[in-house]
């Protein structure tokens, strides 16, 4: 099998698990994981070299996805504009954060995610929407696990707490 | 035990990987940090997010994005350049050579010029410091003429 066949073999096994991820990663930020996608696996293939056969592939093509998207965010400006809206800014007395049956939950559940800061939303996504193990989003972040563990606390500590401020019971 | 490790051990907890021992060790050790015991408490009550995002693990659904994907590396790869890229590439290499021609044949004309000029000036030069004086050579002459009569 030639370097191509087995490339594009690759997209075909890896785009659908990463493009669930980065449709959670990039929830409300008005980005397209298409997009995001396309440029990634474009970039990988222009970089194969850099690809050390022995590493795990998916880790190395979120890792360029993720950098992609940072760059998107920063394009937009998406990060200050969403942490200029405290918690505290929620309405629990208003209809929008009312949760009526499960689904709205999801629906609000998947809110709360977006509303993380990108360290940690990264974080959760990884961890508990793709499973990631703390080693594979080490290689992805380039941090290591402790302090990924500590973040991971502040990432669930505040989750806990929009999730508390939007009335959401637990799923 | 240090704030940071027992937040560890919330997060171990919280993914499901400490038995119940541990867990009772450190919920007695969380006694002694109150607001931790609060936060631990508000994350091992969160949901779990394992199946909020389903993979849509169809490839028909993505059937158009993987194509175009693939489209962009066969773009990439050479062998199928486009027309229009070729002939942009051919027309940049006459460009070039031409360029290069008109740079060359140009600096040839303006050598030969510049040789000419340099002449001129070095006879313009001559004439100013030792100018041509009719009187001064007459009188050689006759002065070379006497001399042989004598």
């Amino acid at each position: 099998m030639g370097r191509d066949d087995w490339f594009e073999k690759q997209i075909d096994e890896l785009y659908p698990r990463l493009h669930r991820s980065m449709k959670a990663y990039l929830a409300g930020s008005g980005v397209e994981a298409e997009d995001i996608l396309q440029e990634t696996f474009l970039k990988a293939y222009k970089n194969i070299d850099q690809f050390e056969g022995n590493a795990n592939m998916y880790t190395w093509l979120y890792s360029i996805a993720r950098n992609k998207c940072i760059d998107e965010f920063r394009k937009r400006k998406y990060e200050s504009n969403r942490s200029s809206i405290p918690v505290e800014d929620y309405n629990i007395e208003s209809d929008e954060f009312k949760s009526k049956d499960q689904q709205e939950d999801t629906e609000l559940l998947k809110d709360a995610i977006s509303e993380l800061p990108e360290l940690l939303r990264s974080i959760v996504v990884m961890k508990s929407i793709d499973g990631l193990t703390y080693p594979e989003i080490s290689d992805v972040t380039g941090v290591n696990e402790q302090t990924l563990k500590n973040r991971m606390f502040r990432a669930r500590k505040q989750l806990a707490g929009i999730l508390k401020k939007m009335g959401v019971n637990k799923l | 035990m240090k704030r940071e490790e027992l937040e560890r051990l919330i997060v171990d907890a919280s993914d499901g990987l400490l038995n119940s021992k541990q867990i009772q060790k450190l919920e007695v050790e969380l006694q002694n940090h109150p607001d931790l015991l609060e936060d631990y408490l508000a994350i091992m009550n969160l949901p779990d997010l394992t199946n909020l995002y389903q993979i849509d693990s169809k490839l028909s659904h993505h059937k158009s994005s993987i194509r175009s994907i693939k489209q962009g590396i066969r773009d990439l790869s050479g062998p199928g350049e486009s027309f229009e890229m070729v002939t942009l590439d051919w027309f940049r290499r006459y460009a070039l050579a031409a360029s290069i021609a008109i740079f060359a044949i140009t600096s040839v004309f303006s050598m030969i010029q510049s040789q000419d000029t340099v002449t001129d000036s070095e006879l313009i030069a001559e004439e100013y410091f030792y100018p041509a004086d009719e009187n001064t050579t007459d009188s050689y002459v006759l002065y070379l003429e006497e001399m042989v009569e004598e």
